[in-house]
């Protein structure tokens, strides 16, 4: 049994390591939405703009057209100006999808070869962007097979 | 040639981290960052929506894509109304509802008369999908307004058309 003179220290360790994970947790989060979701980006207000419910789905591409029209992805570190850019950056994608779904459709014992496409598109165009440049990604999207498209606004609370 | 170590208080000197002011530092690296952290994602909403499927389900390569193809309409899910948009120089010039034979123009943009449009249609026709057909060169601002108009009238959902204008060209 200690005396009654000795000094006893708490343990700030195992606090240290606890705080230094949240550090790490916060830091990774804001890179995340940093890299995904483009600040410079001003996207229009819509008041029947719903809350965003595909949050933890993994299986998700943001496709970003800034105020010229040109799309931006994660990854590419400068902006897709043409068309065949485009169309190589989503079928890649779609290879992608299509490649994963065949293995999940494997291991559950279905034929690889039907396995839907279940990739969502989010597409952040910019408020000054042309209807033509954000309307040529959504047709290519649905021609290369990435049909579930979901555009993004700002929510303007009614009243 | 070896150098001793001088060790001011005896080789049996106990080495101690200063916990507290790492934890303190950790601290306010954890305030900071809890005081940062804004998603944009929370601001943000869906819009649902349709694209037209096109009447190659799928093209071979990235080279035959026709981003200005015309969808084959069999392939269409029912479309009952269409919002026409024009527009030139970015802003709405003109709107004109489609229903069946009736049409209706809307001058000058102006998106309460469209609503007021829409949801006497909406009334007589209920559940209904409607096709936005804008003009290349309108702003996505507006398109997602009027957008935001046939949603606010609860049309079951809204579609886009390719650019009249650039399927002319």
């Amino acid at each position: 049994m200690a005396g009654g003179n000795a000094h006893e220290e708490p343990d700030l360790v195992p606090l240290l390591d606890l705080v230094l994970q949240l550090v790490m947790f916060f830091m990774m989060c804001a890179n995340f939405v940093m890299e995904q979701v483009d600040q410079t980006i001003k996207l229009p207000v819509a008041q029947s703009a719903k809350p965003s419910t595909t949050g933890t789905d993994s299986d998700i591409v943001f496709l970003t057209i800034n105020n010229k029209g040109e799309m931006l992805a994660v990854g590419r570190n400068h902006p897709l100006t043409n068309d065949d850019e485009v169309a190589v950056y989503l079928q890649g994608v779609y290879d992608d999808a299509k490649r994963r779904a065949g293995e999940a459709a494997r291991k559950a014992g279905a034929d690889p070869a039907q396995a839907p496409v279940e990739t969502l598109v989010i597409i952040r165009a910019d408020r000054a962007a042309e209807y033509s440049s954000v309307y040529r990604v959504m047709r290519k999207c649905s021609d290369i097979g990435l049909r579930k498209i979901q555009l993004r606004a700002t929510v303007q609370l009614r009243g | 040639m070896r150098r001793k170590r001088k060790h001011s208080q005896g080789d049996n000197a106990k080495v101690e981290i200063p916990i507290p002011a790492m934890l303190d530092m950790t601290f306010q690296f954890l305030s900071f960052f809890i005081l940062t952290f804004n998603p944009p994602s929370v601001a943000e909403g869906q819009m649902d929506m349709f694209m037209p499927a096109a009447g190659q389900a799928k093209a071979k390569t990235a080279e035959q894509v026709d981003p200005f193809a015309l969808s084959n309409p069999e392939n269409e899910p029912g479309v009952d109304i269409t919002v026409a948009i024009e527009s030139r120089l970015g802003v709405i010039d003109k709107l004109t509802v489609k229903e069946k034979e009736n049409s209706t123009v809307i001058a000058e943009g102006n998106l309460k008369e469209l609503k007021s449009v829409l949801a006497t249609i909406r009334n007589e026709v209920g559940p209904a999908n409607v096709k936005i057909e804008a003009d290349g060169a309108l702003k996505y601002e507006y398109l997602i307004a009027v957008m935001d108009v046939c949603l606010g009238v609860k049309f079951q959902s809204v579609g886009f058309s390719p650019p009249p204008d650039l399927i002319r060209r």
